[in-house]
């Protein structure tokens, strides 16, 4: 399973990257945000994490009978991201089935990693969504405590900023850069995010086109859209940045080489489409939030995609249509 | 000679089940599946009407004109349809309100105008009658299982609104809602196949 | 000659198939159609069981093509009614039973058969659609999207099961319960002032302008309407007056134009009760 992994529109040329290198820069990216997690929510946030990541690399090793437990590191990278979704006081039980889920249903099935069309680890989101919907949505979001590494975050919880209420929506541009706000593990804190995609940008694992069109797209709707100035004056482009998971989605899980267009302009095509399904779920749809469908359905239209982008074969004309 | 009668049962649960192997009448399958009330009572609505309808399309394939066979075949089943329609709402009316409008559609499912087509239209009696029951059955294993699946995990109980309702795990387990739901038939079917995909391979069954 | 006869041999196979089939099928009904019957009498029964458990012996009356059950208890005391009816739905007749306890208030709703589309229009038969009915008196005015709601997608199937609800209610009210069939509201406790208040006439909204001074109505002032003019003048030369002389909305409205009286002493009483409690008056702003 350690192959090279090479997807891009020719010429192609050979690097000395492999699948294990990229997950693990990976890793280290979503470091900054784990460590935020941890600082915000304390213990819980560790444990959710750390299950979340075991129970992916031991689902993966007991499917390909595999001894090395972290193997290619995409199973670690898959489980983490799942973990960063869910909020920190879930029930052990919770990552667990939703890490195995994400594995096998989500990749294993469609033959392994680089087969799968869907993002696994929002795989493992929705079926948690579909299935406990009640301990993931709603007025479950844990208030963080931070500094309080033993603190039990569970007593305070309320609804997401999303959601529109008085109560949750009282929060300053800086807390939601640094993330002192309610939320699921790895959509809190901002500036964590922006941080640690750097350093995928830096090695030039991620384009800029996806987050790009991506986060232009939210903006764009959110300010003209979001109610602005008229109906609620915190419902800006800015906070609709900032909020929920919109930043995750948008720099680690849109992003995923196997389940994202490859042509440059598929790319863009590719973001601006998650942008417009986020924010006409958030705006219109029943649920606050929508980066995980946004982004599933994307996945979906990526080889349509791929297929209507390949850049024109140098010489070659439109082919004429025949009367 | 007895053989080929068994042969005719077997065939059409397993070699050829209708869910299965020939991934036919997927409508009924995915939808009544929630509870195994449901499931099998629909497969054994559908024993029945498979079962009448090849004995009867058996016996008369010498009489009918092959230009009219299909009209022929759907008058037939639809009045077997609508019998074990008529029967569910006075014997078991809870099952028949579970069914709902799938009872009706039971007219239109693959299998039975399938098996006509393909088998009672041109087999003897007996023969479409053993067909006729195997592939009622072999539906029948199918709902049962996904429903199995379906209510156990999505429902955490087994054999639910029925007299022999057994809650099955501990008042604080939390069911896998989305099993119950539409979704949930599609992922737990795509499974189903998939290892029944397996179980043939590995036996050598083609 | 043999396509004809190949022709009379296709005729004849498919007459005999659809001949025998009708005969088959005649014969199921015939055997299990008085099965059926009883099922949902004793169906009927248990839900009526359910919703009046001191139930002890019911008297069936029939008005206006609507079976209605009067439901007494052991020592013979009127506990409620159990109406049965049927309306005009999306996909065909929704056919229901409303209980209704002695003081007009719903306790049950259950919809015994209906054709609306599978997913779309059934929400009416699921509990959280239903639930909002109960408790529910004839005094409410059960309009969608104000005391109950309609569900999108399905707007026909919810809201001609409302309008029949609202109207089966008053007629189960004033007939079998003998209830006064309008709260009598205490004028003299609303303060100065001028109230807007909106009823409904034969064809729209009707609004007027009520000013009470003195704990007196002194002047009702029609807004707004759509009614035919010529009507709507004899109304508003009969009515207002009447309320303003006897300061009561018991007032005879059967004038040569009831639908717009109705309207106008429908609107008086809106605003009469707006002015009594200003807080739930504002949600009802258009």
């Amino acid at each position: 399973m350690n192959g090279k992994l090479v997807i891009s529109s020719s010429p192609h040329v050979r690097t000395i990257q492999s699948v294990q290198s990229i997950m693990i820069d990976v890793l280290i990216a979503l470091g900054p945000v784990a460590l935020v997690a941890v600082l915000l929510f304390g213990k819980q946030a560790l444990i959710t994490m750390a299950v979340g990541m075991g129970a992916a690399m031991l689902t993966e090793a007991l499917w390909l009978r595999r001894w090395n437990i972290f193997g290619d590191g995409s199973a670690a990278v898959t489980g983490l991201l799942l973990a960063m979704t869910l909020p920190a006081n879930v029930p052990w039980w919770i990552p667990v089935i939703g890490a195995a889920a994400a594995i096998i249903i989500g990749k294993q099935l469609y033959g392994g990693i680089g087969q799968n069309i869907f993002n696994p680890a929002l795989v493992g989101r929705a079926i948690l969504v579909f299935s406990w919907g009640s301990r993931l949505s709603g007025k479950i979001w844990p208030v963080p405590k931070p500094f309080h590494f033993f603190a039990d975050i569970s007593a305070v919880t309320t609804a997401t900023p999303l959601a529109g209420e008085a109560e949750a929506m009282e929060v300053s541009l800086s807390q939601l850069l640094i993330g002192n706000m309610a939320g699921c593990l790895g959509e809190t804190s901002a500036i964590a995010l922006i941080f640690g995609a750097f350093w995928l940008f830096y090695k030039g694992h991620i384009d800029w086109r996806i987050p790009g069109g991506y986060l232009a797209t939210v903006w764009i709707m959110g300010t003209l859209l979001g109610g602005g100035i008229y109906i609620n004056p915190y419902m800006t482009g800015l906070f609709h940045l900032l909020t929920g998971g919109v930043l995750l989605g948008a720099l680690f899980m849109a992003t995923d080489m196997v389940t994202s267009p490859v042509t440059p302009s598929g790319k863009l095509i590719f973001g601006v489409g998650c942008g417009l399904i986020t924010m006409l779920i958030r705006l219109y749809g029943a649920y606050p939030e929508g980066v995980t469908f946004a982004i599933l359905t994307m996945n979906a239209l990526t080889p349509l995609i791929d297929k209507f982008t390949i850049p024109r074969k140098f010489g070659e004309v439109k082919r004429l249509v025949r009367p | 000679m007895k053989n080929s009668y068994l042969a005719d049962i077997t065939r059409g649960i397993f070699k050829e089940n209708p869910t299965f192997r020939l991934v036919l009448g997927m409508c009924p399958t995915l939808a009544v599946t929630v509870l195994v009330k449901n499931g099998l009572g629909m497969g054994l609505a559908v024993v029945a009407v498979l079962t009448c309808s090849n004995i009867v399309i058996s016996s008369l394939r010498r009489f009918i004109p092959e230009q009219v066979r299909i009209p022929c075949y759907i008058v037939i089943i639809a009045t077997f349809v609508s019998i074990v329609e008529m029967v569910l709402q006075a014997f078991v009316p809870s099952l028949y309100a579970a069914l709902g409008v799938f009872v009706p559609l039971i007219v239109v499912n693959c299998i039975i105008l399938g098996r006509a087509e393909a088998f009672a239209g041109k087999q003897p009696v007996l023969r479409s009658l053993c067909d006729g029951i195997g592939s009622g059955l072999g539906f029948t294993l199918g709902l049962l299982l996904l429903s199995l699946v379906r209510e156990v995990f999505g429902n955490g109980t087994l054999l639910a609104e029925t007299n022999y309702a057994v809650q099955l795990f501990g008042p604080n387990f939390e069911p896998m809602r989305l099993l119950a739901q539409p979704a949930g038939a599609f992922l737990v079917l795509g499974l189903l196949l998939a290892l029944t995909n397996i179980v043939f391979k590995r036996l050598q069954i083609e | 000659m043999s396509d004809l006869k190949h022709l009379l041999k296709i005729i004849l196979t498919l007459v005999v198939v659809t001949a025998v089939s009708a005969g088959l099928l005649a014969g199921a009904n015939l055997l299990t159609a008085p099965i059926i019957a009883r099922q949902q009498e004793e169906e009927y029964r248990a839900a009526l069981q359910e919703y009046f458990p001191q139930a002890a012996d019911y008297k069936r009356e029939n008005l206006e093509g609507d079976a209605f059950d009067l439901v007494y208890d052991a020592a013979g005391g009127l506990l409620g009614v159990m109406a049965s009816t049927a309306v005009q739905g999306y996909g065909g007749p929704i056919s229901y039973n409303l209980a209704v306890d002695k003081e007009g208030r719903i306790v049950g709703l259950r919809i015994v058969e209906h054709s609306e589309t599978q997913g779309v229009g059934d929400v009416i038969e699921k509990s959280q659609f239903q639930q909002q009915f109960i408790g529910k008196g004839y005094r409410d005015p059960l309009k969608p999207g104000e005391d109950v709601d309609t569900v999108s997608g399905a707007t026909i199937s919810t809201s001609s099961l409302i309008e029949s609800i609202r109207s089966l209610l008053t007629v189960v009210a004033e007939n079998f319960l003998q209830l006064e069939d309008e709260e009598a509201i205490d004028i003299s406790a609303v303060p100065d002032g001028t109230y807007r208040g909106t009823g409904e006439g034969l064809f729209d909204k009707i609004v007027v302008d009520v000013t009470v001074a003195g704990g007196r109505i002194t002047v009702i002032e029609i807004v707004e309407h759509s009614e035919t003019p010529t009507y709507m003048a004899e109304a508003a030369a009969l009515i207002p007056p009447q309320i303003i002389d006897q300061q009561s909305l018991d007032v005879d409205t059967k004038t040569g134009a009831t639908g717009s009286s109705n309207g106008i002493v429908e609107a008086v009483r809106d605003a009469l009760i707006r002015a009594l409690n200003p807080e739930g008056g504002e949600n009802n702003e258009e």
